[in-house]
């Protein structure tokens, strides 16, 4: 393997970090849109928290991204649901209060191992912002985990069936190049495939041993690995994601 | 408050009593955890970031 030049390590890590960034206002909007189907006032009170702690994630890697030569505005207020680069998981809406914590969960902790992999990464401004993310999301996946027991002690179904409905789509996110040019140079603590079955490895242990496997593998027709995703984010979730217009009013 | 590692020896503001129960996990805002004390019935919120990550791939030599 060759050494990498400075451009494609600079562009391999723009674009993992844009995917996690869009990731995570999708996640956020996911959390605003869901919030009146919580079943009590700390469920109001933990979305509309984990939403505005989302939302500031994305805020933070996309101002981080301005250093690797993106538009701040640039990335806020793209026209296009082609130009955005969320994970595929999240295109789907929920189907369930079971569902919406299955896929929550699935992606806090997908977010979360992935963006550990730059815990050691030589920029420590990067490597700060993520601990902090990682703070935060340790609460909400102690949300998670909190509804995870109350589905088990409920004897509930319903939830690992989400879980393992959702799972190949949360493990294709981690899908690696042939080469993984930062984990080659140092950028990276440990290679993508190493992150994926850790994760994998976490989201089975959470069932406790109930999981009926994970599924299928999930399509990789369309795969874009510099967006991290396959196809192009669907025009509802885009029209619910997408800065408005100056001056526009929702109804 | 027992059973819970994560707040551990939190304490009441005002009796520092440890019965308490948890309200909710996001208080009045993302930084703080809701209390209700057991003995003396306030409800509190606690700052709760104590640096905990969440399950992380071991990284030999990574910065702790």
């Amino acid at each position: 393997m060759t050494t990498p030049d400075k451009d494609a390590l600079g562009e391999a890590l723009r674009n993992d970090l844009l995917a996690l960034a869009d990731s995570k206002l999708v996640l956020a909007n996911w959390y605003t849109t869901c919030v009146h189907n919580g079943r009590s006032l700390p469920d109001f009170a933990a979305l509309l928290g984990m939403a505005t702690a989302t939302f500031g994630h994305t805020r933070a890697l996309y101002l981080y991204l301005v250093n690797l030569g993106c538009d701040y505005d640039g990335l806020e207020r793209r026209a296009q649901p082609a130009a955005f680069c969320s994970m595929n998981l999240l295109d789907r809406p929920p189907e369930d209060w079971e569902d919406f914590i299955a896929t929550v969960y699935l992606a806090e902790l997908a977010m979360w191992t992935f963006a550990s992999g730059f815990l050691g990464h030589p920029d420590r401004p990067l490597a700060g912002l993520i601990r902090k993310i990682g703070e935060e999301s340790y609460f909400h996946l102690k949300y998670c985990q909190g509804w995870q027991s109350i589905f088990t002690e409920t004897g509930n179904r319903r939830y690992g069936a989400a879980l393992a409905a959702r799972l190949p789509a949360a493990l294709a996110w981690f899908r690696a190049q042939e080469d993984d040019l930062l984990q080659a140079a140092g950028q990276r603590d440990l290679p993508l495939s190493t992150l994926c079955q850790s994760y994998r490895a976490e989201v089975l242990n959470s069932l406790g041993g109930a999981s009926a496997g994970d599924g299928p593998p999930a399509s990789l027709d369309g795969w874009d690995p510099q967006r991290r995703r396959a196809g192009t984010m669907p025009q509802r979730l885009f029209e619910i994601i997408r800065l408005k217009d100056p001056g526009a009013v929702l109804r | 408050m027992s059973g819970d590692r994560d707040f551990a020896g939190v304490r009441c503001p005002h009796c520092a009593s440890e019965a308490l129960t948890m309200v909710s996990l996001f208080g009045s805002s993302v930084s703080e955890v809701m209390f209700r004390c057991g003995q003396c019935r306030t409800v509190f919120n606690w700052v709760k970031w104590r640096g905990t990550l969440p399950p992380t791939p071991t990284v030999p030599d990574r910065p702790s």
